[in-house]
């Protein structure tokens, strides 16, 4: 009986193989298709139009094809535009499955790129023929951020399409509430880590909202789950983000969690936890929930927002009748005003490994790409639709026409959007059409002056980190919730002794090995 | 030598005869069952289409994938996803404790309550008090973890919270559940069983109402009150949905509940929540892909599929119905 | 227990600020219908609505037919090599192929972008089959017995004799199944790229999860974003009452005493 069983089973095992076997992934390449280049000797050479597949979005993507954008780009470039529907969710089982677009989506991580060049999903571009036929977007990623490229290197080859985004060049804004400040006193955001210090206490202490009871906290943190931004401005004071490569004063590559800067900023915290001011859920919160402390009148300080979030919230503090006041980053023992960013480098636009082969097909694509980013006709086209039907150009900024306003479905009718034109809003200069003037002021407001802290190599892939990140990030995790809740303050140089150790024994030594090496090299590229 | 040679070809022939039996025989017993048969060659084939023929993709869980080769092609690697699951992380032993015992609290809690609810269920009196009770309890149900999360995170609150407001009424100090390590768990079942007791008692019911009110009957002439009855009747009679239900949840005893775990952890209670599942979605996000997701999938059905298979054994030793 | 029930209820319709309030929320301060309104009035909600009915009715239906029709003989202990078959599905249980080979599987089948693609694959939830099969175990084989020596074959016994006597099982299972179906966005999400045959839970998540749905976010226009909130408890809302209400009408399927009267009789 047994027997039995055992033999069907492996009869059943190798039926499968046997299916396996036949639907191998020849039969399976749906969107590759191989391009159709000029090959008639006719002397009237009218070519035939080059295919490129389409997947840039996972967000904006068209209902229908053959749609206003997908025609207009079609007759202008003399290209057959296929288009791939994906979602984030589904696309790398998309191509596990080799169907491989010709454009990918804009949302991939670096670390994607990496595993894709390695297997040979991805084209390598060398980087000669991107500047030659897409200068002016080159010239315009270069001036945000010079190191651009080295984001798309993978073994000495480029792949992609470098991108920069530009809020990234921002940085995070201590957002106070008004009401509690003048109530205490203040008649302008805290400047001073020691100004900070001194609202957090009377936050906590005397009462700002009126109602008698002592509700209040200075502020919570994001503890959940974006710990990089967890009491970021304090950090930023004392000039390190504990979650970033920095370059420390010898000039090679440290990691924040384990500079003496991190802990002396972790101290103060735990400083003002044992005092009270720090709102003692922080380790459940989360962006929504802070936010919504903060509408409720909980604590008085939110630290997880960049220029453009609060630009849409501005509705929303009112409704809530908070009068938001926006701060700079604090001065603390670095001697100048600090905020932590995110940075402006991304992930490059990748291209599928078949358009390396395919030289017409490749240099095509680099056109359209160009004069995506950087044509304003083709730029307010592919992003806008049609000049006087779905948008109007109103002292410079592109305003969409009711109902493309407020109905998306008329949107993805016409097809604008990230979807043809997978640099939207990352090239200077185009920027423009997003932009309406108050929104400017607001950004200039806000983060003019500003000075950054980002992380020095960027959206980087280092084979160590693959290896030992998940834990050594949870290691970090719990060492800076354990530090800043300890009941005695002398612990917390013990507890940060330990971790450093452990973080470097448990693999933190090979990253900072790999990082440095990377950097070095970087360096010496230039 | 005729004579030897006659006994051999008479051996040979009786040992045909009997193998000619075997094979007929077998054909006899399908012929009989052959409306059995109809009904169940259908569903068979659908199994070998939809589950045997995809099933070489467990080879990925020994390969380097790599899109452009498709699976059967890829690299072999052998066990080295296995060596990262359990080795590359320097405390394999802290999650899958944390596995093993949060799953163990579930269903030494977990289990047995839909049952007892479903028992006092049945001894409500008014037809529309039960049915409202029913619907209430099993309202959290259909919410996912993913909506629950916000909503427990406010009512177990230190400061805003009922719970706490309740235990501070009986003079308890507030206890802030989801960031304390003594807690984390209990808090874990605790939620669970809210969530899923209401639901879970609906096949307790179904069983419950194929029970003969003459065996009641019966027993309320015997002298037996509710309870000896519920003992002596109700249980026994549920007895096999109860554990073919048993046996079947072992076998997911290393799915700790990923989605309730991973909307209610932090940083503050990693210790004692991360579990096997938690740890390979971080892995996931900074490098590893399908081969450690199928090597891991694998680990933890060989372990179900052992459970399930000794706990059959075990229960039907016992004379109860299993799965096999 | 009711609770998480009022929460996103009173949220759907409470105006921005009282929605964004840290804390309880039982009954709403403020009312405010505008996200009802705007969830509504997507065209896309309904398609999926309808598409996840047609998944649920038709898949629960033909998922009841065939698992009765795997389990009714798997339970006869006279069936032939019945462990052998019994183990080969409840190997499928603890090791398939995973989603890759899936994928292929599906794509080659033909299946890609069909609404079938939502029935076919799970018409046979193990689990539950086998639960309907150890019921089907434990109904007195004298009733069997008595139908055979009147001449009835196995599918006549199953259809009058077996099935009748498992409503109540079935009545579950068909909610467990019916459930799962309602819930179901995985299939979707892998094999659906056509906007038309959605299933609701798909825009669902777009909405509360991925928040990739801008539009019925209302992010278009800037104020909207103050009706975030409300707009995902309604979607929610939107999505639970539905299938909330069919347990209400399986009830009668429970009541006791169905197999007395055929054993008395």
């Amino acid at each position: 009986m047994k027997n039995r069983i055992k033999l069907g089973i492996a009869l059943l095992l190798s039926f499968s193989l046997l299916v396996a076997g036949c639907s191998s992934n020849g039969g399976g390449n749906n969107g590759n298709k191989p391009a159709e280049g000029g090959t008639t000797n006719t002397p009237v050479a009218q070519e035939e139009p080059i295919e490129i597949t389409f997947a840039a979005s996972t967000w904006d993507v068209p209902k229908e094809d053959n749609n206003y954008v997908q025609k207009y780009l079609e007759e202008k470039y003399n290209v057959k535009i296929i288009n791939m529907r994906v979602t984030d969710e589904n696309f790398k089982l998309k191509i596990a499955a080799n169907e491989i677009p010709d454009i990918f989506p804009q949302t991939p991580t670096e670390v994607d790129m990496v595993t894709w060049a390695k297997q040979g999903v991805i084209a390598n571009v060398p980087v000669d023929e991107i500047k030659q036929y897409m200068p002016k977007y080159v010239a315009e990623v270069e001036s945000v951020n010079p190191n651009a490229w080295d984001i798309g290197l993978v073994d000495g080859k480029n792949y992609g399409i470098p991108r920069v985004w530009l809020n990234g060049s921002t940085g995070f804004i201590p957002t106070y509430n008004n009401n509690w400040l003048k109530a205490i006193g203040y008649s302008e955001p805290p400047k001073t880590i020691e100004e900070f210090e001194d609202v957090l206490t009377k936050f906590r202490n005397n009462d700002p909202d009126g109602n008698g009871q002592k509700d209040t906290y200075g502020m919570s943190g994001r503890g959940k789950n974006a710990r990089n931004q967890m009491f970021n401005e304090v950090y930023s004071a004392f000039g390190v983000n504990p979650y970033m490569f920095l370059e420390a004063s010898d000039g090679t590559i440290a990691w924040g969690g384990i500079m003496n800067e991190s802990l002396e900023a972790t101290k103060l915290l735990n400083k003002w936890y044992n005092a009270g001011l720090i709102d003692p859920e922080f380790m459940t919160d989360d962006n929504g929930l802070m936010g919504q402390k903060f509408n409720s009148k909980k604590i008085g300080i939110i630290d997880t927002n960049m220029y453009h979030h609060l630009f849409g919230q501005l509705q929303a503090f009112t409704d809530n009748g908070i009068e938001p006041a926006f701060g700079k980053g604090l001065i603390g023992p670095e001697g100048k005003s600090l905020s932590m960013s995110n940075g402006a480098l991304q992930t490059p636009l990748l291209l599928g490994a078949q358009v390396e082969k395919d030289e017409k097909k490749r240099i095509k694509i680099l056109q359209i790409l160009e004069e995506i980013a950087t044509n304003e006709e083709t730029y307010l086209t592919t992003a806008f639709g049609e000049a006087g039907v779905s948008y109007e150009l109103k002292d410079g900024v592109a305003v969409l026409k009711a109902p493309y306003d407020t109905d998306a479905d008329k949107r993805y009718e016409l097809g604008i959007g990230g979807f043809y034109n997978p640099l939207i809003e990352r090239a200077v200069s185009t920027w423009k059409f997003h932009m309406p003037q108050d929104k400017l002021d607001f950004k200039a407001k806000l983060t003019d002056g500003s000075e950054l802290i980002a992380d020095v190599l960027g959206p980087t892939v280092l084979e160590s980190k693959g290896k030992y990140f998940a834990n050594l990030s949870a290691l970090q995790d719990e060492f800076y919730t354990k530090a800043i809740i300890a009941k005695n303050a002398g612990d917390v140089d013990k507890l940060f002794a330990d971790f450093k150790a452990q973080w470097l024994k448990a693999g933190g030594q090979e990253i900072l090995d790999e990082a440095n090496k990377v950097y070095q090299e970087r360096q010496a590229a230039k | 030598m005729s004579n030897v040679n006659i006994t051999k070809i008479e051996s040979v022939n009786k040992k045909v005869e009997r193998e000619d039996s075997k094979w007929a025989a077998t054909w006899r017993e399908y012929k009989k069952n052959r409306y059995l048969f109809f009904m169940l060659i259908p569903v068979i084939v659908w199994y070998a289409i939809f589950h045997y023929a995809p099933l070489y993709g467990i080879l990925l869980a020994f390969k380097d994938f790599s899109p452009m080769l498709g699976i059967l092609h890829s690299p072999w690697v052998g066990l080295d996803h296995f060596k990262f699951l359990f080795f590359q992380s320097p405390d394999f032993m802290r999650i899958f404790l944390n596995t093993l015992l949060i799953s163990c609290y579930h269903m030494i809690f977990g289990f047995p309550a839909p049952i007892i609810l479903a028992l006092l269920l049945n001894e409500l009196r008014f037809g529309w008090f039960k049915r409202i009770a029913q619907t209430i309890s099993y309202l959290p149900h259909f919410f996912s973890w993913v909506v629950l999360s916000g909503i427990v995170i406010v009512m177990l609150s230190p400061s805003e919270g009922p719970v706490n407001y309740l235990l501070n009424m009986v003079g308890i100090e507030p206890i802030y559940f989801l960031a304390d390590t003594d807690y984390f768990r209990s808090t874990l079942v605790g939620t669970g069983i809210w969530k899923e007791i209401g639901w879970g008692t609906i096949i307790y019911l179904a069983a419950l109402t194929g029970i003969d009110p003459t065996l009641y009957e019966a027993a309320v002439i015997d002298g037996a009150n509710r309870r000896k009855q519920i003992w002596y009747i109700t249980l026994p009679s549920l007895l096999p949905v109860i554990t073919i239900l048993f046996i079947l949840s072992l076998g997911g005893i290393l799915n700790a509940g990923f989605d309730q775990i991973f909307n209610l952890y932090n940083p503050a209670v990693y210790e004692v929540a991360d579990i096997i599942d938690t740890y390979v979605y971080r892995a996931g996000i900074v490098g590893a892909q399908f081969g450690l997701t199928t090597a891991v999938g694998l680990f933890k059905n060989v372990i179900g599929i052992a459970l399930v298979l000794g706990t059959n054994y075990v229960v039907k030793k016992m004379g109860q119905e299993g799965v096999l | 227990m009711i609770y998480p029930f009022l929460h996103i209820a009173s949220i759907s319709v409470s105006s921005p600020a009282e929605a964004s309030r840290f804390g309880i929320h039982i009954y709403p301060k403020e009312v405010d219908f505008t996200a009802w309104k705007q969830v509504l009035a997507q065209e896309k909600i309904w398609t999926g609505f309808g598409n996840s009915v047609f998944r649920t009715v038709v898949g629960t239906f033909l998922t009841l037919i065939v698992m009765s029709l795997c389990a009714y003989p798997l339970s006869r202990k006279n069936l032939p090599h019945r462990n052998f078959y019994t183990m080969i599905i409840l190997f499928t249980m603890f090791f398939g192929g995973g989603i890759i080979p899936t994928y292929l599987l599906i794509r080659s089948l033909g299946l890609m972008n069909s609404v079938w693609v939502y029935i076919l694959p799970g018409l046979v939830p193990t689990f539950s089959m086998l639960v309907l099969r150890n019921f089907f175990m434990s109904i007195p084989a004298e009733l069997e017995e008595s139908a055979k020596i009147d001449g009835a074959n196995d599918i006549r016994i199953l259809l009058t004799i077996v099935l009748p006597l498992s409503k109540a099982v079935l009545a579950t299972l068909a909610l467990w199944s019916a459930v799962a179906h309602w819930n179901a966005w995985f299939d979707a999400m892998l094999y659906i790229t056509d906007e038309s045959k959605q299933v609701l839970q798909t825009f669902l998540r777009n909405i509360v999860i991925t928040n990739s749905d801008a539009e019925t976010l209302g992010r278009s226009a800037i104020a909207n974003i103050r009706y975030e909130a409300s707009i995902k408890a309604a979607t929610i809302m939107f999505a639970v009452l539905p299938i909330l209400i069919v347990y209400p009408f399986l009830q009668k399927y429970f009541v006791k005493g169905t197999m007395i009267g055929s054993l008395k009789g």
